[in-house]
């Protein structure tokens, strides 16, 4: 609970908002949120925990450890049980899973867009400062034909033949040594 | 205990209480990820 609140900000910055929860009566419960900025829930019933799916403990009559990370659209993207008290959700850990989550939601924006990410690596290589100097201190190499090839026939879906007679590199000089 | 819920299943609707005195409706759509916790509280 402290590492939510330590990173609250963090979470902020990637759209994530923090609940929790117990079996805790209010009074109890408002000791917790003393210590926190986020929402804290009291009285979780049973019920509550079968719904979710929990460990229960009988003895305590306490719901066990249940994190849940979930989309805008209520579904679930992670959940963790626990049987009892270790082995929390780190807080870190939601922000790296949120972010390559929106890594790879990019990626697939970007495919439906129709491969725009390839143009951005064909237009990045040519004019890459470390590809020029690395190409003038040592020999040619075969390299960048050879990646042309793997890629010329991306470049003629795309009608874009003019890569073929003038391909990053090889337009050069210091490739033509 | 009630089967446990996976990656890809809507969250079941629930209203929490909150110390505040308001509730909180669960999944709700007011943000763009929501972490829920449930934890053990004092015993």
């Amino acid at each position: 609970m402290a590492g939510f609140e330590f990173w609250k900000n963090q979470h902020a910055a990637a759209g994530i908002k923090v609940v929790a929860a117990s079996v805790d009566p209010i009074e109890k419960a408002r000791e917790v949120a003393a210590g926190v900025s986020f929402p804290i829930g009291y009285g979780v019933t049973r019920a509550m925990a079968d719904q979710l799916g929990s460990w229960w403990e009988d003895r305590r009559q306490i719901v066990q450890p249940s994190e849940f990370i979930l989309g805008a659209d209520g579904k679930i993207m992670h959940s963790s049980y626990s049987s009892g008290p270790l082995a929390r959700t780190d807080p870190m850990e939601v922000i790296r899973m949120v972010n390559f989550y929106e890594a790879q939601q990019q990626k697939t924006l970007a495919r439906a867009r129709g491969g725009r990410e390839w143009e951005s690596v064909t237009s990045r290589d040519p004019g890459a400062p470390a590809h020029r100097a690395s190409a003038r201190l040592s020999p040619p190499t075969r390299e960048p034909s050879s990646r042309l090839a793997s890629l010329a026939p991306l470049a003629r879906a795309r009608g874009g033949r003019e890569w073929e007679s003038n391909p990053p590199g090889t337009s050069d000089a210091p490739h033509r040594v | 205990m009630a089967e446990k819920l996976n990656t890809g299943d809507m969250f079941p609707s629930m209203t929490l209480n909150l110390v505040d005195g308001g509730t909180l409706d669960l999944p709700g759509g007011d943000a763009k990820y929501r972490v829920v916790l449930f934890y053990r509280g004092h015993w």
